[in-house]
């Protein structure tokens, strides 16, 4: 044992060159990738925010004209609102169903959980056109397979397309049907890490199940909870192709969310300048949001 | 070192890693917010392979595909054929303008600025006289230079389901000679919806396009410019959106096709609906499509004014990649053009020609889609001059540098059919946005 401590001394030189160029070597590659698609189209959108580029040709530098321009503009202030009210209806539903699912998904007393787990996974898979189509079956107006039931039992078509407030509630219930699978995962995972010593213990003091779940399953699982809060917001502040398929931000410009109006301005009337400043403030939103979520957090954590 | 590493190690254990997804997730997203899309197009082709890119609906794409084969086996050169959807074949043309990676060939919907000045001559074609091609749809610029030649000429038009009027017993006209005004359909839809029981009397393409053929059958000439290059729209253009508007009522029309983009061809072909007023395109699709009832195009009402509204159904050019290339397309494009391959075309595809002297003959079975093209073939001749006014039109202001990159016709008089605004609220901020994109010396 002795005679090892000076070759100890001797050998971290290679350890370290080993243990150091190769996750630089690792990285380097998503390293690239993340700078070539994802920074450099950034910083080239915040330089666009300050032009009146169109997407075609020269541009000029505008200043700050941009975002005077995004913050006098109502159908901005109306499309942010929209969007708001959106992930304040998409973000509680989808963490309560998918908590919900979770907790009897691995309840020890459920069964067909696995058939269960795909079932409830399959409609995150498929692409939010594809969900917005199966919707619009559903509850399209003229022809959905809800208004046919309900006519067929005598009641009256119900407008879930030309009712602004009902276009976006279908929304939000296709948006959490499409996201709970995805959510349910994360769940299932964190509830499966806290110690059934916990458990077992609330028992034995008398605790029941919704008591078990309150003080117990809620706190422990606190930091997946704010993921899932934090994609889903997110998610929900970006939504677009959803909307796209189930009632092209309609009836009217009614239901116009954040995403189809950056969309518009800048790929459809060319105002790449303009629709960068509004997708910068979008991206500032996101940010203030996830500071937010950080700070709770740290704060759960401490506690 | 080892402490050193736990450490790390426990920080990110109990948090860092929540810590940085946040972040690396609001990265993620305001990236993919500012991404533009890519272009995977393949272009630049030679003597012996050209790309030609084309937009259709099911159906329409058989005539181009029966013809690169056929052109494949004479002449050698392999046309890879690419339909591009149509939402976004605009941004995708000029996506490619952009990177320098346009195809050879295109049909394309319209003339745009930024590609205008790639395309080669047609000339030689156009004005070859054994081809009898329809000079009043060619696009020229200033100088002569042919800059694209129709594949087609098409125009939009009605379609009722007939069972249901036989059903009801009401009668419709069938000869454009003898045709209906808007009124009289509408009283006749309504008559038929009600003895019936279908659920609305039309279904009306949410398309600027469908409802400048309305306005103009009702003596309006939507938007045009006058000579200093303004945009505006006259008294029958607002009564006759007034009266659109007004027939958005849930009963008459459905209110979801024009305010949250509902499909009115869906809706029609469920049987459940009386009139559907779209284009001529639709007839190779239903020829074999419905089946469950029988269809049949009408003569398009006059109100007083018999028209449509008349555009080429494609616009055939051919851009100027490379040298080879270029004669490459232009050899295919001359070949297109020769009668009996463009007759082949039209027959296939299920065209109303450009060229004149032809008879195609085309292979519907549908007795209904037969009668469709007669009817098309005989109303063209008849409709007003209005009717080609803004197919000339985009021509003209593409050559001065001007394009109509978004039409606010349909957000505007969504919006209008959802009560945020009237219907002349709607023509006023329609009027301002064409004068926004062309107006001033167009």
């Amino acid at each position: 044992m002795k005679n090892r401590a000076p070759d100890m001394s001797v050998s971290p030189p290679r350890r370290r060159s080993k243990y150091t160029v190769a996750p630089l070597v690792l990285v380097a590659g998503n390293v690239v990738l993340f700078g070539l698609f994802f920074v450099w189209p950034a910083v080239i959108g915040l330089v666009y925010s300050f032009t009146n580029y169109t997407g075609i040709g020269a541009f000029q530098f505008v200043g700050l004209d941009n975002y005077q321009n995004l913050f006098g503009d109502s159908i901005f202030y109306s499309a942010l609102t929209r969007t708001l009210l959106y992930t304040v209806l998409f973000v509680p539903l989808n963490f309560v169903l998918s908590l919900l699912i979770a907790n009897v998904l691995v309840s020890k007393h459920a069964k067909g959980v696995s058939v269960a787990r795909v079932f409830f996974f399959i409609p995150w898979l498929l692409s939010p056109i594809v969900v917005g189509v199966l919707w619009r079956w559903l509850f399209g107006e003229n022809f959905g397979l809800v208004n046919e039931v309900i006519e067929k039992l005598g009641g009256s078509a119900v407008p879930w397309q030309s009712n602004a407030d009902l276009s976006l509630i279908v929304v939000v219930v296709a948006a959490s049907w499409a996201w709970t699978g995805f959510s349910m995962l994360l769940f299932i995972a964190a509830i499966k890490n806290v110690p059934v010593s916990y458990y077992e213990a609330a028992s034995l003091d008398g605790a029941g199940p919704w008591r078990q779940f309150i003080s117990i399953t809620l706190p422990s699982i606190a930091p997946t909870s704010f993921i899932v809060i934090l994609l889903n917001t997110i998610h929900g502040m970006k939504e677009y192709p959803l909307f796209a398929s189930l009632n092209n931000g309609g009836p009217g410009t009614s239901n116009n969310l954040l995403v189809q109006y950056i969309y518009q301005t800048g790929f459809k009337s060319g105002q790449i300048g303009y629709a960068s400043a509004a997708s910068f403030v979008l991206m500032l939103i996101l940010m203030v949001v996830a500071i937010i979520q950080m700070m709770v957090n740290r704060r759960v954590e401490n506690r | 070192m080892t402490n050193v590493g736990a450490r790390r190690s426990r920080r990110l254990g109990r948090g860092g890693i929540r810590r940085l997804v946040p972040l690396a997730a609001v990265a993620t997203a305001g990236a993919l917010l500012l991404s533009a899309c890519g272009s995977d197009s393949g272009s630049g082709g030679t003597s012996k392979s050209l790309t030609f890119w084309i937009s259709t609906v099911p159906g329409q794409d058989a005539g181009w595909k029966k013809m690169v084969a056929q052109y494949k086996k004479e002449a050698g050169v392999d046309v890879k054929l690419v339909n591009v959807p149509y939402d976004g074949y605009d941004a995708k043309l000029r996506s490619a303008a952009q990177a320098n990676s346009l195809p050879d060939v295109a049909s394309v919907p319209k003339i745009d600025p930024i590609w205008a000045n790639k395309l080669i001559d047609l000339g030689s074609i156009a004005n070859n006289k054994s081809n009898k091609i329809n000079g009043n749809f060619v696009a020229k610029d200033s100088s002569g230079k042919v800059l694209a030649i129709p594949s087609d000429v098409t125009a939009s038009g009605m379609f009722i389901n007939k069972s249901l009027f036989e059903k009801a017993g009401v009668d419709y006209p069938t000869s454009p000679d003898k045709t209906w005004t808007w009124t009289e359909f509408i009283k006749a839809a309504d008559e038929v919806r009600e003895k019936t029981n279908a659920k609305y009397s039309l279904t009306f393409d949410q398309s600027p396009s469908r409802l400048r053929a309305m306005v103009y059958e009702m003596g309006g000439k939507y938007v045009q410019a006058d000579d200093s290059g303004k945009f505006s729209v006259d008294a029958a253009t607002k009564k006759a959106v007034n009266t659109f508007v007004g027939w958005n009522d849930d009963k008459t029309m459905p209110k979801s096709v024009w305010t949250s983009g509902a499909d009115p061809s869906a809706m029609f072909q469920s049987g459940d609906v009386v009139a559907y007023w779209s284009g001529v395109w639709q007839v190779a699709a239903y020829a074999e499509s419905i089946t469950k009832f029988e269809w049949a195009s009408v003569p398009t009402p006059a109100q007083p004014v018999q028209a449509s509204d008349v555009n080429s159904g494609g616009m055939t050019v051919g851009f100027n990649n490379n040298g080879d290339a270029a004669a490459a397309a232009e050899k295919f494009l001359s070949w297109l053009y020769e009668p009996a391959h463009y007759q082949a075309l039209c027959e296939a595809s299920g065209f109303l020609p450009v060229e004149s002297g032809l008879n195609p003959k085309y292979p519907f079975k549908s007795e209904a889609a037969q009668a469709a093209f007669k009817l098309y073939n005989e109303s063209i001749p008849l409709y007003d001059p209005v009717s080609g006014y803004f197919n000339t039109a985009q021509t003209s202001w593409a050559l001065k540098g001007k394009t109509l990159t978004e039409d606010p016709t349909k957000v505007e008089l969504g919006k209008a059919i959802n009560g945020q605004q009237s219907a002349d609220k709607a023509l006023e901020n329609i009027v301002a946005g064409y004068n926004q994109q062309l107006g001033g010396g167009s």
